[in-house]
């Protein structure tokens, strides 16, 4: 059995932070039941879909369906189409947060609120209730209202001021929408966490984990910096100060290696791999610190090596000396790697609509599940109406029909 | 007194003095307390090294858990890194090894000795979580095999082993620091320059991520155990948790570079998304949606340029003629400093932000207000102003209770009072070199 089977966590979560911290919850065993609507689309299934830069051939009101970013961040959910415009859709989902355990959303600070489903409001519905938000800047403070996605809270916490070269040489942006993917994490584990709480307690509770502070918790480093030295942490490439080479080589046939070496012994390896013994007797390269005042030098002649050589091959001789080096992978490259299947870095599952696909797996798996051939595709809009508010809420079908006329299904 | 209460380990303000313990019943003021943070009573090992492991096991302490580090004789590797203090190392002192080691007591034992391992295996007695990890290049300490007569002598017992690649599959035993997990897992951007190597993330962030990523991990196996009555070994690979993350898209260099950028112009959908300068650094202009665009034009105060039938097309102004658009844009930003544009964008509702640098951060007006940072004091590196927690819980909030442990601190209160070792087996494992 899951660690979380049996529990059901109502999402009114959109977008990558939204739609993935939820899933993670649905990785775990949870029922998650995603609630939405054509009134206000989740913003991941908004747009016309496109194949490569082809806009996709399909009639308009299969567009939701068909966009490619949805599929990640909500496989393995139910969806329920509700309007909460309507005040009669707002109280169907109160009736299933009665029947609930967490309640998780990214919206805004005052939108629970105004929509009467806020903590408060809904303990008189589930005295028990876990409610966790996930805003960008948080529930208070100044910044309360900036509108905020992953590059807001990557800027503001000081983590995308970094990405960069050096002083002049400033990238600026982080890959993988890395605020988003912290703040999923994190809002999760604090929905686990106040799980347990309940199971021992009995007492449920309110959970804020903001994008801003879940990211600036994590970069305790240059902050203690500046806080002990008042010295700036300055973008610095690939640079460590405890290796020496540690950076990404070009290799002959245009792929690139990560290439870190920390002590002489994995330098020495390196240098006789590299047959380049003279290396050794460098004046310059003799220790970490001799390497490090001449490291530019140093990568000059590591790249001159490697851009000689085979990817594969070095990467694998590199590891049979016991030096740290892998190959860079991209999206694509890691739909064939053998490491992304095994690990359920990626699984497979099936759509309805789009077939066969491949979407990002879990985090973890119990090892004592059997590995999963497949997994549940994300939810057509609106595909769990009949078990949602047929099975669970005991609404007749008459009824449902109604309803769907009034467009409180919708 | 029952094993639930820890009172005698927690400060005086979280004794509740009328109630009863749900678990040993004991109603005395002074040993008992209602579980007032979420992991009250649970005992953590950490066995880790550097950053990952030991993140993991303080964001455990943080919820509440009594955690013990054990530490090599000669103690983490964080306590060698830093930052100093005027740039002098002390083991005492490395900002790193304060920041991720508060809430723990720390012992030192040499544990791949025949006497350190029988040590090891009596803490493990009364432990709910280990926390494990490979050495700093990913060589792993422990086998599965290992693990698994660890979990079958100690059913309850957690065991969570963070290693680059996991202890099965592809790569389980390749050596990897976190350059290697970053590039192979899809978290080094290649949104950089041509003429350079691509960027892995900076400031630790894989390593901080999948400290991160194993505590979400650790807290589903101890419900699970709470409701299902077994502890597990979780198999926690870095590599894996940063590839299954691998699906949001990348964000945009200056606008200055991307003529040799790696990503095609194409690829850029909307303008804006991408970094440029203002009068004093940098800002991520960023209006996905069309009113987010219209507040920024109203923040810019609606020049006329604005008004151009071209300059209506974001799609036209991102692909067709961006250095144009960048041109006017840039005019504004040149006049305007990074706390001023901050302004302006919370004003008119644009979800661009300046990239603000450690100073600003620790200075900004919204954190103060949220009272995120914490002054910690500590008698080796004295007061110093740390980053807050994770996330905020209103029944069973994170607490700092404990400041980052000298090392070998414990030595006398974990081997002595709580394994109840004599003094002279204690003054024989200091001769033998195992504490």
């Amino acid at each position: 059995m899951l660690p979380l089977t049996g529990y059901r966590v109502v999402d009114f979560g959109t977008a990558l932070v939204g739609g993935l911290s939820p899933r993670l919850l649905a990785d775990l065993g949870a029922e998650v039941i995603k609630i939405e609507s054509r009134v206000s689309l989740d913003g991941f299934r908004r747009g016309r879909p496109t194949i490569g830069s082809e806009p996709i051939r399909a009639d308009e009101s299969m567009w939701p369906e068909l966009q490619g970013i949805f599929h990640g961040a909500n496989r393995g959910k139910r969806s329920v189409a509700l309007n909460m415009n309507k005040a009669e859709g707002l109280e169907l989902v109160r009736r299933l947060i009665a029947l609930s355990d967490v309640v998780m959303n990214n919206y805004s600070p005052g939108v629970l609120r105004r929509r009467g489903l806020d903590y408060e409001s809904l303990i008189a519905v589930k005295a028990d209730i876990i409610v966790v938000s996930m805003p960008g800047m948080g529930d208070t403070g100044p910044l309360r209202d900036y509108l905020s996605y992953a590059p807001t809270a990557g800027a503001l916490s000081g983590m995308a001021g970094l990405m960069g070269y050096d002083r002049d040489r400033l990238i600026g942006a982080l890959p993988l929408a890395w605020g988003d993917v912290v703040n999923a994490l994190s809002g999760g584990m604090a929905a686990i966490t106040a799980l347990y709480h309940r199971e021992r307690t009995g007492e449920g509770q309110y959970i804020e984990s903001s994008q801003l502070e879940a990211s600036a918790a994590l970069m305790g480093l240059p902050y203690l910096d500046y806080v002990m030295n008042r010295r700036m942490v300055e973008p610095h490439g690939n640079f460590h100060p405890l290796m020496a080479p540690h950076n990404i080589y070009p290799a002959r046939d245009g792929r690139w290696i990560a290439i870190a070496v920390r002590t002489p012994d994995e330098w020495a390896s390196l240098c006789h791999v590299a047959d380049h013994e003279e290396w050794l007797d460098d004046q310059r390269f003799l220790d970490h610190r001799g390497r490090l005042a001449n490291l530019e030098a140093l990568d000059r002649l590591v790249a001159a090596w490697t851009r000689e050589q085979g990817s594969e091959a070095l990467v694998g001789r590199l590891q049979a000396a016991g030096v740290a080096a892998t190959p860079l992978l991209n999206s694509v490259d890691r739909t064939v790697d053998d490491y992304s299947i095994q690990r359920e870095t990626l699984v497979p599952t099936t759509h309805p609509l789009l077939g066969d696909m491949l979407l990002p797996g879990f985090v973890f798996r119990p090892m004592d599940e059997d590995p999963v051939a497949a997994v549940d595709p994300a939810p057509l809009l609106g595909e769990d109406n009949d078990y949602v508010l047929g099975e669970l809420l005991g609404i007749p079908e008459a009824e449902r029909r109604r309803m769907v006329n009034d467009e409180v299904i919708y | 007194m029952g094993r639930c209460c820890r009172a005698r380990l927690m400060p005086a303000d979280q004794v509740m003095s009328s109630s009863r313990c749900p678990q040993c019943g004991n109603t005395s003021e002074r040993v008992c307390m209602m579980p007032r943070t979420a992991l009250d009573g649970i005992r953590v090992l950490d066995l880790g090294d550097f950053v990952s492991a030991p993140f993991c096991a303080r964001l455990l302490g943080d919820l509440g858990a009594e955690v013990v580090k054990v530490e090599s004789l000669d103690g983490d590797s964080a306590r060698r890194y830093g930052p100093f203090r005027n740039d002098i190392p002390d083991a005492e002192a490395s900002g790193l090894f304060l920041y991720l080691n508060s809430n723990k007591a720390s012992v030192t034992l040499n544990w791949r000795s025949q006497a350190g391992r029988e040590l090891l295996e009596a803490l493990l007695d009364d432990t709910d979580i280990v926390v494990l990890d490979s050495d700093l290049s990913g060589k792993n300490h422990f086998t599965l095999d290992d693990l698994q007569r660890m979990h079958q002598s100690h059913p309850n017992l957690i065991v969570v082993a963070i290693t680059p690649f996991g202890l099965v599959g592809r790569y389980s035993d390749y050596a990897a620091y976190d350059i290697n997990v970053s590039s192979i897992a899809g978290a080094t951007s290649n949104a950089t320059f041509t003429d350079r190597e691509p960027l892995m993330m900076p400031t630790l962030q894989v390593e901080m991520l999948a400290g991160l990523g194993a505590a979400f991990s650790t807290m589903a196996a101890l419900l699970s155990r709470a409701r299902h009555g077994q502890g597990q070994i979780i198999d926690f690979a870095q590599a894996q948790l940063i590839g299954t993350q691998a699906g949001g898209a990348p964000g945009h260099a200056p606008r200055a570079a991307a003529a040799q950028m790696r990503i095609a112009a194409p690829a850029r959908g909307l303008y804006p998304n991408h970094v440029l300068p203002c009068s004093d650094g940098y800002v991520y202009l960023f209006a996905p949606q069309i009113q987010q665009w219209l507040g920024l034009v109203a923040a810019m105060g609606e020049p006329d340029w604005t008004k151009e039938r071209r300059f209506r097309n974001r799609r036209a102004m991102s692909q067709e003629y961006p250095e144009e658009s960048d041109a006017h844009v840039s005019e504004w930003l040149r006049a305007h400093t990074k706390l001023e544009l901050l302004a302006l964008f919370l004003q008119h509702r644009v979800p661009s932000a300046p990239l603000l640098n450690a100073k600003e951060v620790l200075e900004s007006a919204h954190l103060l207000d949220r009272r995120f940072f914490d002054d910690r004091d500590h008698p080796v590196a004295g007061p110093l102003t740390y980053p807050g927690f994770q996330f905020r819980m209103s029944a069973t909030p994170m607490r700092y209770r404990r400041r980052a442990p000298l090392l070998g601190e414990h030595n006398d209160t974990v081997f002595g009072e709580q394994l109840q070792l004599t003094d002279d087996r204690l003054a024989r494992l200091r001769e033998n070199g195992v504490i």
